[in-house]
């Protein structure tokens, strides 16, 4: 046995380095990543069924850190690609009908009997001049497990770069996309397009809206809602602004608010009040509300507007308990009627939920982690309903 | 299994002076260069705030605290590390060599032991994995020894404690320590492949001498073409997912491994030429 | 019993056996002569699978080569095999730790028989020296067949009266034998059979001592024969 000592005594050491190594990193990975809300006021009941999709910025490594009243976990990454939460889902669910699959949120449809996916048109410069592109809709009937699949050319012939889609719906088996064409020189155009699922014809293609770029100004079209909501929405929120093309930070000349109902495809006019468009820090929108938000050395300055009825609600204000280091909005979001604010407070993140409607703060807490060794910054990407278990 | 296992011994052994000298060198390397980076950092930090009439906080928000990657960004670990490499890559190739040049040929003691002859090769394998974990086993103690190191070195405010999970998310250190299991199993299996496909390739050498590089150049690109099968299939089609592809190259390899092994053994039972 | 039949084998462009045949017998030596480049360190090669054969077969008392047969049959080349960085002493418990067949008290009694200290590394040792330790690992095996080329090649005279009387004793006794070398005048008397090799080829297989008395020729005298005449 003792002329092994060399083989045993490197085997030896290896063996009990990495089992000791892992077991701190795992135990690391318990502990640092510990988060837990510390209740200032309301309701803790408000937090109970949620996780939290958070953003971590630890040092120079960034992490998705879901967060949860009971847990933290970490989201595994390999080589810094992650699949965002909500896809994995979807993966999980019905893999075969994801395979190969792009993951942009914006080309799902979901809803209770179905999973529609677009896939993205060819980029204008594969498409020759005088061709046009098609819409390739995937469908998957969730209750009988089955896929169909079909193509529509499109009837424009606009020359393009881009064409992506800002938002897919399904109401009364039509079925409603917004697409977006951009051309060679930044300019857009914005279409609703409407195609009949039971016929698979294509209906209309209406144009809605032109944002032209000139040596002064640039136009953009941008669309607000909620990147992670695969279902059907009311309505469609977007703005058209222009910048300054002269001047260095391409400040904003105007921003013209409007939102499309999806069912009626009537589009409504949104007057911001007066100065708020050079305000806006943050933009969600919840169902029938829009609500946009701003923080100052004060608080955070709260503003909705219900769409169906055409109006704003009072402002909210929210003063802060302790002074603001920062004044931006750390990060907002909302989910089914409640808004989720996060602002950073001296060296601690406050999360603030409010109700859209009603106004009212329904929780304030500090969401903390003690072990951490080194500054860190944390800031909400997403809000989930935990499944009830 | 026996006779596998003294064959291991018999390896480790004959290594085992140069392989105590190189982990020297490391540990000398990397100790210098903690105590020269943290010196360095102190007496500029030092000196800085004196010129520029700062305080330790003011010094920390503009030029940083002193934390563990100041030494992994430095050219003392870095090239350590390179060096270690680059020797047990040449070991590689020199395991099976040196046991033909020489005055002494063992490679005749070795081919005439009673045991199947594929045993010698494993047995090459193993002891070229056990010396590379066996550094990498080293380089974690050796990484606590620096911190120790430097924690005395650097004073107090000045110097950052870092989990330990952060500092193994450093360039070099994720490669060698992967967090996520799918992704250690799947480098380890890639690196044994690719020693057992170079063994293999050595032997194609030793039994045929110049047709037997070009067999072995050929015999590379079929492996590689073998690893690489999902990631064209997934290239034409892309049918699959991101940690499918990881356990399908994985697997792929261990295939690739198979086969070297497959034709070591052959080459050595009939082909080899001493 | 070893059997070669039939054998041939190509290197590079030469041919270098050509359709060789013999056989050695157990409890015999037999003795390969030849030039340099005739083949005979290539056929004990191929024996002991050290060296690939084109066709041909070499059996082993009826049995193709196989790593059991290492227990059976040794070779003792005219190079080291083993580390030079080992003592005698390490080489011969490495030899003890793969072969069943090891005797070590035959080892000890050589070791003595030719007078050298276990603890000498075996790279420090004189050429004679070495040649000896290479020949000890060998004969302390107990094998049925032993291989040896050009034992006496760069030997001393009196080194070389050691290691033939070798031969005489018990340690060869029941033993096949098969030995190549130049130096035929050391060992003619000592040799059961002679193979006399040619560019590749068996030229004369034949008994010694059947020779001697049959036809009144020596060893010597058959190859002035065969290679000369």
């Amino acid at each position: 046995m003792k002329k092994y000592w060399q083989l045993l005594l490197i085997a030896g050491i290896i063996v009990v380095t990495f089992t000791v190594h892992y077991i701190q990193v795992a135990n690391a990975k318990g502990k640092d990543y510990d988060f837990t809300f510390e209740k200032i006021s309301g309701d803790d009941k408000y937090i109970d069924s949620l996780m939290f999709k958070t953003s971590l910025q630890y040092g120079m490594v960034y992490n998705s850190l879901l967060i949860s009243k009971d847990e933290s976990s970490l989201i595994e990454t390999v080589h810094n690609r992650e699949i965002p939460l909500m896809f994995q889902k979807l993966i999980d669910e019905h893999k075969n009908f994801m395979r190969g699959k792009a993951l942009i949120a914006n080309n799902y449809f979901e809803d209770d009997t179905k999973l529609i996916y677009m896939k993205e048109p060819e980029e204008g410069w594969k498409v020759k001049a005088g061709d046009t592109y098609s819409y390739e809709v995937d469908i998957l009937d969730k209750v009988k497990d089955e896929k169909t699949s079909f193509s529509i050319k499109s009837q424009l012939n606009n020359r393009y770069n881009w064409v992506f889609y800002s938002d897919i719906t399904v109401v009364n088996n039509e079925l409603k996309l917004i697409v977006k064409q951009v051309d060679n020189d930044g300019s857009e155009k914005m279409y609703q397009v409407i195609i009949d699922l039971k016929k698979q014809q294509l209906l209309s293609e209406t144009l809605l809206e032109e944002a032209a770029i000139d040596e002064a100004t640039r136009t953009s079209i941008e669309a607000y809602n909620s990147y992670s909501n695969l279902g059907h929405e009311k309505y469609h929120v977007y703005s058209i602004s222009s910048f300054d093309m002269k001047s260095p930070e391409l400040n904003l000349i105007s921003s013209q608010f409007r939102a499309i109902n999806m069912e009626t495809n009537e589009i409504i006019d949104i007057q911001l009040p007066d100065g708020l468009e050079q305000k806006l820090q943050s933009i969600e929108v919840d169902d029938n509300y829009l609500v946009i938000a701003y923080s100052t050395k004060e608080g955070i300055v709260i503003y909705r507007y219900n769409i169906g009825q055409q109006r704003w609600l009072e402002p909210i204000t929210a003063s802060n308990t302790e002074k603001v280091l920062n004044p931006d909005l750390n990060s907002t979001t909302s989910l089914n009627g409640k808004l989720y604010v996060m602002t950073e407070v001296n060296n601690d993140f406050v999360l603030k939920i409010f109700d859209i409607q009603q106004g009212a703060l329904l929780y304030e807490g500090k969401v903390i982690n003690k072990n951490m060794k080194q500054k860190y910054y944390i800031h909400i990407t997403d809000v989930y309903e935990l499944e009830s278990k | 299994m026996n006779h596998y296992i003294k064959l291991v011994n018999f390896e480790v052994k004959r290594f085992s002076k140069l392989y105590l000298s190189l982990i020297i060198a490391v540990v000398a390397a990397q100790i210098i260069g903690a105590i020269v980076t943290s010196s360095f950092y102190v007496s500029n930090a030092e000196t800085t705030m004196v010129r520029d009439q700062m305080t330790v906080s003011d010094y920390i928000l503009t030029y940083g605290a002193y934390s563990l990657q100041n030494f992994l960004f430095s050219e003392y670990f870095f090239l350590s590390v390179i060096f270690a490499a680059a020797l047990l890559m040449i070991y590689v190739f020199f395991i099976w060599y040196r046991d033909w040049l020489g005055k002494s040929s063992v490679i005749y003691r070795l081919l005439m032991l009673p045991t199947a002859r594929r045993n010698v090769y494993f047995a090459k394998l193993t002891t070229i994995l056990l010396f590379v974990f066996g550094l990498t086993a080293m380089q974690i103690i050796l990484l606590e020894v620096v911190n120790q190191i430097t924690q005395r070195i650097v004073p107090d405010q000045l110097w950052m404690d870092e989990s330990i999970i952060y500092i193994y998310s450093t360039e070099l250190l994720d490669l060698l320590y992967p967090q996520s299991p799918l992704l250690f199993v799947f480098y380890y299996v890639i690196g044994i492949t690719a020693v057992a496909v170079i063994f293999t390739s050595i032997l194609f050498e030793r039994s045929y001498h110049l047709k037997g590089i070009f067999l072995a150049f050929i015999y590379c690109v079929i492996s590689v073409g073998i690893v690489m099968v999902p990631v064209i299939v997934q290239i034409i089609t892309n049918y699959f997912y991101t940690n499918e592809i990881y356990l399908l190259v994985t697997g792929f390899s261990v295939l690739t491994t198979a086969l070297a092994i497959y034709l070591a053994d052959y080459l050595l039972k009939r082909k080899i030429n001493v | 019993m070893i059997e070669v039949k039939n054998v041939s084998k190509k290197y590079k462009r030469k041919q270098v056996l050509k359709d060789m045949s013999f056989t050695a017998e157990k409890g015999q030596i037999t003795c390969l002569i030849g030039i340099n480049g005739a083949g005979k360190t290539t056929i004990m090669k191929s024996i002991m699978a050290l060296t690939p054969i084109d066709r041909g077969e070499i059996l082993i008392d009826g049995k193709k080569i196989s790593k059991d047969a290492y227990e059976k049959i040794t070779y003792i080349p005219d190079r080291l095999t083993m580390s030079p960085n080992y003592t005698i002493a390490q080489s011969f418990e490495f030899m003890a730790d793969f072969y069943k067949v090891w005797n070590e008290q035959r080892a000890t009694e050589l070791l003595a028989f030719f007078q050298l200290d276990p603890n000498d590394k075996i790279s420090s040792l004189s050429k004679g020296n070495t040649a000896k330790v290479n020949l000890l690992l060998g004969l302390a095996l107990d094998v049925d067949y032993i291989l040896m080329d050009e034992p006496f090649s760069g030997i001393d005279i009196f080194s070389r009266e050691q290691i033939a009387n070798v031969f005489t004793s018990h340690l060869i006794e029941n033993r096949g034998v098969i030995i190549t070398t130049h130096e035929i005048n050391d060992i003619e008397h000592l040799i059961d059979k002679a193979v006399l090799i040619g560019d590749g080829r068996v030229l004369r297989e034949m008994n010694v001592e059947e020779m001697r008395e049959t036809e009144g020729k020596s060893v010597v005298d058959v190859m002035r024969e065969v290679y000369v005449g």
